[in-house]
């Protein structure tokens, strides 16, 4: 179900009115579960099944770990988790990327094998609900968490339908704790919710789906040669188009969780504000790159090692984190980038440390376009179908293409160049600062105005419930 | 002096993933990390959300009364889910119209039920292409009814990745595919499009409206051409009626 659906409308409102009006705070979990389930089945029935099963199977193993005596034993019940865990994201989102490479392997030695092609359906946010499930675990073993004695909880915390599909990864440790006791709405905290639901919307329906996504499709889909201009108009529209489809959700799913009760905590703080690579990843999908930090880089070593062997743990989070985007060589590539960004980025860190000029206006300034336009190079991979249409991007960016095609109309420019300056605008400004503050420090009647018009724009769009892009990962 | 042993051990360990010992912030009371709460920000929120509400019907009215007054009407929107459902009603022994606008556009259902003895199906769709349907029917083991097919040759023939051929893929694509989440939807959006002039998804969204703004293109731009305006209705079996208007003037009679 999506967010800017009709169905998911009339979801809502009978999910908020039947779960207020209940007495009884277990009754209100069940219903949330029930609720979840429905929500999650509505995109495809069976696949709840198989929610239900790692979440069990998780739920079980934690308990062992739990009550298990030595560390090693502790430790095989924590492989199993992690084993069941990635071996179904690795079934249902790599199953066929892999028989493809091996096939590929094969063939460069000389032999000829075909494999079968295995129709694997992806279940819908299956990394996102796989990662809330694996923290469980994880949690238990590095000693931070005490196993639930609630399956039902632990279903809950899962499969809580605002997150549950694309994010924020919201770790069992964060939710479970505010399943103990009935949460009390504080004044404002439903109209918040509602208010932070219409923003979200307004982020994906007006300003992903209909400002940006045309352009930025037309672009990536153009099989001839552009002009330098339409190429770095498409991949400005393709950053500002990802960011407003994925902090959309996330908007909405923070202010869904509040009209419920629930806080989650922020997924972004203004991306493209960012000065350098590692500001970036702590303003950009934080419940991921937070994730992937606690449970992978640190453990790693992190940067209490040689530095040799920190640029290569950095490398290979990024790595991994390109991957679990998706199963395709490009989005690797894209991973393996940022990886590369943030190693240039801490030996250039070291080499201007103590120097004065750093901390300039306009260091910064330089510093924060530089950090975007390199994002930006990056996301040509991340959008690329493959190779050939990321070098023909790329080619077009750098004025490979003098006498290219220009495919553009001047509105769509207009409206990239708009929204990318509003954007970047938005960051600078409130790059130090949260929207619960701004909200509070703006006059009453430009909240109200702003809200009523943010809402208009949302039906006037109407929406053609086009999926989130976040979705596919 | 550690033993070679013991050195050869220490390179073979395993880097230390999931060893890390939590920090004593982490570790508080031994439970769970602190808990978290939102700032909500100090605002009368009933009387905004009242005032907010207020504004939205009002300006919504006003568009629909608009719209209305320019010579919009309400009618259903031509997409992916009604064309499925439109295929949902495609029986062993049904006559089926698939193809381009010739096949769609004011044919007259009724008249044809009245001269084939079963109501005809309507697959047919305005600019799409015939042949992804026409393959999707003769797949289908349980089809074995009558197919009518109206064929414009660059149409029916389009290539591969060309936006007739792309209308036809993923009409057929949803049928296969379509969510009961999708389902519902159109069931819901159905009687909202029936009744208000202004859901109209290719005429009167942001996006169209912006198209119409009257900016020049650059010289050299090669721009898609905008579609023909508002000149016809639908209806729950995929009937496209052309408005009165289109009968008596040849120009566009909103200009």
């Amino acid at each position: 179900m999506l967010f800017n659906s009709l169905t998911f409308v009339v979801f809502f409102v009978v999910v908020v009115t039947a779960y207020w009006s209940m007495h009884s705070w277990n009754a209100r979990k069940n219903f949330l579960v029930i609720a979840s389930y429905i929500f999650y089945g509505a995109w495809n029935p069976p696949f709840a099944a198989l929610l239900f099963s790692t979440t069990a199977m998780d739920f079980w193993l934690g308990r062992q770990m739990a009550k298990a005596k030595g560390h090693d034993s502790r430790r095989a019940w924590l492989v199993g988790s992690v084993c069941m865990n990635l071996s179904m994201l690795g079934f249902f989102k790599y199953g066929n990327f892999l028989l493809e490479n091996f096939q590929w392997l094969l063939a460069r030695l000389g032999i000829i094998y075909q494999p079968p092609h295995l129709d694997i359906l992806l279940p819908v946010g299956i990394s996102f609900y796989t990662f809330h499930s694996l923290s469980y675990t994880l949690d238990i073993y590095r000693g931070v968490l005490k196993p639930t004695k609630s399956l039902r909880d632990f279903i809950l915390a899962v499969s809580f339908f605002p997150q549950l599909v694309a994010g924020p990864i919201v770790r069992a440790g964060d939710f479970l704790p505010q399943l103990v006791r009935p949460p009390s709405l504080r004044e404002g905290q439903f109209f918040w919710g509602l208010l932070l639901m219409t923003l979200g919307l307004f982020e994906k329906i007006v300003l992903a789906d209909t400002m940006l996504s045309g352009s930025a499709d037309r672009i990536f889909g153009y099989a001839g040669p552009l002009v330098a201009l339409d190429s770095w108009l498409g991949v400005m529209a393709f950053a500002g188009q990802i960011f407003f489809d994925f902090a959309g959700y996330s908007t909405c799913a923070i202010g869904a969780a509040l009209c419920l009760g629930f806080h989650l905590k922020d997924n972004f703080r203004f991306p493209y504000a960012a000065i350098g690579f590692s500001d970036f990843w702590r303003r950009w999908h934080i419940s991921l790159s937070t994730f992937l930090r606690d449970y992978l880089y640190i453990p790693l070593g992190g940067n209490q090692v040689r530095p040799v062997r920190a640029a290569s743990n950095l490398v290979i989070v990024m790595f991994l984190g390109g991957l679990w985007h998706g199963a395709a060589w490009t989005f690797v590539v894209w991973g393996l980038l940022h990886g590369s960004y943030l190693v240039i980025e801490r030996v250039v860190r070291g080499l201007v440390e103590n120097k004065e000029w750093v901390n300039n206006l306009a260091t910064r300034l330089l510093a924060g376009f530089a950090t975007y336009a390199a994002v930006c190079i990056a996301w040509v991979f991340f959008r690329a179908s493959d190779f050939t249409v990321a070098a023909r991007m790329l080619r077009g960016m750098f004025g490979g293409h003098t006498h290219g095609d220009a495919i553009l109309s001047t509105r769509e420019m207009l409206q990239i160049a708009l929204v990318t300056a509003g954007m970047i605008l938005v960051h600078w400004t409130l790059r130090d600062s949260n929207i619960e503050t701004t909200v509070m420090r703006l006059p009453r009647w430009i909240v109200a105005a702003a809200w009523a018009l943010i809402a208009c724009a949302i039906i006037l769009t109407q929406g053609n419930s086009n999926a989130f892009i976040y979705f596919q990962f | 002096m550690p033993s070679f042993t013991s050195n050869f051990k220490n390179k073979l360990r395993l880097p230390r993933l999931f060893f890390r010992k939590p920090s004593q912030l982490e570790s508080v009371h031994g439970g769970p990390p602190l808990e978290y709460e939102r700032p909500i920000p100090a605002l009368p929120w009933r009387g905004l959300t009242v005032a907010v509400v207020l504004m939205v019907i009002a300006a919504t009215c006003a568009w629909e009364f608009y719209c209305r007054s320019i010579g919009y009407g309400p009618t259903l929107n031509d997409n992916e889910d009604l064309w499925t459902s439109a295929r949902r009603r495609v029986k062993p022994e049904s006559v089926v119209i698939i193809g381009d606008s010739r096949g769609w556009f004011d044919l007259d259902l009724d008249e044809l039920e009245k001269g084939l003895g079963k109501r005809p199906i309507q697959l047919a769709m305005g600019g799409g292409c015939a042949y992804p349907v026409l393959a999707d029917l003769a797949n289908d083991e349980n089809f074995h009814g009558t197919i009518i097919c109206s064929v414009l040759p660059r149409l029916f023939f389009a290539p591969p990745g060309t936006p007739p051929m792309e209308r036809g893929e993923k009409a057929v694509r949803r049928w296969h595919t379509q969510t009961p989440a999708q389902r519902a939807s159109q069931y819901l959006a159905m009687p909202l499009e029936e009744h208000v002039a202004f859901l109209k998804q290719e005429e009167l969204t942001l996006e169209d409206l912006l198209k119409r703004l009257p900016i020049p293109n650059r010289p050299y731009a090669q721009v898609p051409p905008r579609p023909p305006p508002y000149f016809s209705t639908l209806d729950r079996e995929r009937r496209a009626r052309m408005i009165e208007e289109c009968a008596g003037q040849a120009v566009d009679w909103r200009e």
